[in-house]
């Protein structure tokens, strides 16, 4: 390698800037989490609570049923996301494999899709749920939340097949198996990290959505984490450290399943590599 | 074990045709090898054969069975592929072992053969291994086992020895050879290279733009070549073939500068046909000597020498004849240099005759 023209403390300076900007939020919410509301009100202003408390975490499984929240969330994430990455990686398997008629036309209506503003699907999607007889439940998130990602999965997931020789699948196909089979013995573990991208995006998508959930599953039962959280908001107040705690819950368990499942997958997929 | 009988097979992508219409028997145990240059069809052939693409029009059977409509996994075929397509996630052993999985043969079975096969190919060592941490000889013969361990009907190589170095094709050449005399099933191979085609073969496919020129064996595709393509496209260096002309009583073939070179007494009545027609005379290098006339039919000439090329074994010779370049293949000891004029032989009993215009053979 060449010398770099810059000077290195330059690249570290930028890296400085752009790591505090996302993660100064972050940050302020895990140490708010611990204050006392008295504190964070306190001028000057402390960044490191002064007497740390853990009575916000109290409060926030006390208060509400975030439990119920965690369980709604996780499941409608998780199942959205198993719908879309298997509707997405056929789509895209398809684009790329069989002889699809105008795959480009195909990929520019998906793209379009993507582009839609969530908010004029909102009505069409409130009254198609009620008809359906789906409001407050979890399919009337699933089912949305699966499409609304499917573009970028699809997306995605066509750039790791498309890495993937044809013949891999040929071989596959000769050796006994039926194009199903070859796409899951042989195309699916060699795109593991793609399909796990695919998934990740589309549960962090489903974990975070306010907008949808709150129309359409508004029932306190019935509502995923977002929503739920809203409820710690008193009618005159607005207990900012209890909501900082109820965001970590939600945050916390979330990042650790991936980080986890991230190190499974790459890890098992360094031996391989499609090029040999 | 089976033959493969394919007839009038076509095959279009799109509006392109790229088949157009072939007609080959490969006899059971046979092993055939379909030659021709870069984008003749030729691993389009063997895919069809495979049911790795359809057919668009005519008929391909193995065995008695016409396998039109069947997916490749119930012909039961084996393929060695050019880039060895060996699964990247999968060990030496499971990659030899997968076909007989997917078939649900028992594991003992599966030990057995496996370990049969890599002994077979001696990489008995590697079958730990993930195919990326092989060498590109190493990946060839695992690609060969994984087609072997399934004792299929029919194994079908698509160039495979392509990506090898020079050495290693003798080698592996040899190899392939070797199996085939102990399997004895029945192989349809494509190279474009004529060493592998001439080494291997029972018999050899020569196809030209998605048609077959010719089928026969290695000897008389070389000896007895139904087209001036054919002989031009197997031998090295090539035939060389000039335009020419025979009288009108046949005794004589004339090249482009005048010069006239008498037909042999044996060949007068199959060229009578063509005299006063264009036609185009071929001779291999081997039919170029240096020196003066020896046997009947033999006709000395003298040429000028343009390029010579020393192998060890021989020296091809580039020379100037009737105005006209030819090659000659020299003995060693032959000394001669560039500019040079010598005295070469034409060994005429042996020169191929072809219709000036259709390139077909006259019959020799
Ligand atoms: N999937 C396809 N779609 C369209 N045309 C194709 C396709 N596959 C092959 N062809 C065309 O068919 C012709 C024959 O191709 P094929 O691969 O059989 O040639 P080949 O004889 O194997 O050549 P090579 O020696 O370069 O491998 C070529 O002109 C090629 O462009
Ligand atoms: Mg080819």
């Amino acid at each position: 390698m060449t010398a770099l023209p810059k000077p290195k403390s330059m690249v570290w300076l930028a890296a400085l800037v752009v790591a505090a900007n996302g993660f100064f939020p972050a940050l302020w919410v895990l140490f708010t989490s611990f204050k006392t509301e008295a504190e964070l009100m306190r001028l000057p202003i402390t960044i490191w609570p002064a007497s740390p408390t853990l009575d916000n975490y109290v409060r926030v499984f006390v208060d509400q049923p975030i439990l119920t929240f965690l369980f709604n969330s996780f499941m409608v994430a998780l199942l959205s996301t198993v719908l879309c990455v298997t509707v997405s990686a056929c789509a895209a398997y398809a684009l790329v494999r069989l002889r699809v008629p105008m795959p480009n036309l195909i990929l520019s209506v998906l793209l379009a899709v993507a582009m839609f503003p969530l908010i004029s699907l909102m009505i069409p999607l409130f009254q198609t749920m009620r008809a359906l007889n789906l409001l407050n439940t979890w399919p009337a998130l699933i089912l949305p939340y699966a499409v609304l990602s499917m573009p970028v999965c699809t997306l995605v997931l066509i750039s790791f097949f498309q890495d993937i020789p044809r013949d891999l699948e040929n071989a596959a196909m000769i050796d006994g198996c039926t194009r199903l089979g070859a796409l899951w013995n042989v195309v699916l573990p060699l795109t593991a990290p793609g399909v796990f991208t695919a998934g990740i995006l589309a549960f962090v998508n489903a974990w975070d959505e306010f907008l949808l959930a709150l129309t359409l599953s508004p029932r306190v039962a019935s509502r995923t984490l977002p929503v739920g959280i809203t409820l710690y908001q008193g009618e005159f107040s607005f207990p900012w450290p209890i909501i900082s705690a109820a965001l970590i819950v939600a945050i916390v368990p979330i990042s650790i399943l991936i980080a986890v499942l991230q190190e499974r997958v790459v890890g098992g997929l360094t031996q391989g590599g499609v090029k040999g | 074990m089976a033959g493969i009988a394919i007839r009038h097979v076509e095959k279009s992508f799109g509006r392109a045709q790229v088949i157009h219409g072939i007609d080959l028997e490969v006899r059971d145990g046979e092993l055939v090898v379909l030659v021709g240059p870069s984008g003749c069809g030729k691993s389009t052939l063997l895919r069809m054969i495979a049911g790795l693409e359809g057919v668009t029009g005519g008929e391909i059977a193995i065995g008695d069975t016409v396998v039109n409509d069947l997916p490749p996994r119930a012909r039961d075929i084996a393929m060695v592929f050019q880039d060895y397509a060996l699964y990247p996630h999968k060990s030496v052993y499971d990659n030899m072992a997968f076909g007989l999985r997917m078939r649900g043969s028992p594991k003992a079975e599966i030990d057995t053969r496996v370990n049969e096969a890599a002994e077979i190919l001696q990489i008995g060592h590697l079958l730990d291994r993930r195919p990326g941490q092989l060498s590109g000889g190493q990946r060839q013969r695992v690609a060969m086992g994984r087609a072997i361990v399934r004792r299929p009907k029919v194994f079908l190589f698509d160039e495979p020895l392509s990506n090898l170095d020079a050495q290693l094709r003798g080698e592996v050449r040899v190899e392939i050879k070797k199996l085939h005399q102990r399997f004895g099933t029945t192989i349809v191979y494509v190279t474009h290279d004529q060493v592998e085609a001439m080494t291997l073969a029972d018999r050899i496919a020569v196809l030209r733009g998605g048609r077959l020129e010719q089928f026969a064996t290695p000897y008389d595709i070389y000896n007895r070549p139904a087209s001036r393509f054919v002989a031009s496209f197997m031998g090295s260096p090539p035939m060389t073939v000039v335009p020419a002309a025979i009288s009108a009583d046949g005794h004589h073939i004339a090249l482009q500068d005048g010069t006239s070179l008498p037909i042999p007494e044996a060949r007068r009545p199959t060229v009578q046909a063509a005299s006063g027609r264009p036609v185009a005379l071929g001779l291999r290098p081997e039919h170029v000597r240096p020196g003066e006339a020896r046997d009947a039919g033999d006709v000395a000439v003298d040429a000028r020498v343009e390029v010579i090329e020393p192998l060890g074994s021989e020296t091809l010779t580039w020379l100037t004849i009737g105005g006209r370049s030819m090659t000659g293949r020299f003995p060693p000891e032959q000394a001669v240099q560039p500019g040079q004029t010598v005295r070469v032989t034409l060994a005429m009993s042996r020169m191929h005759l072809f219709d000036g215009e259709t390139g077909a053979a006259i019959a020799a």
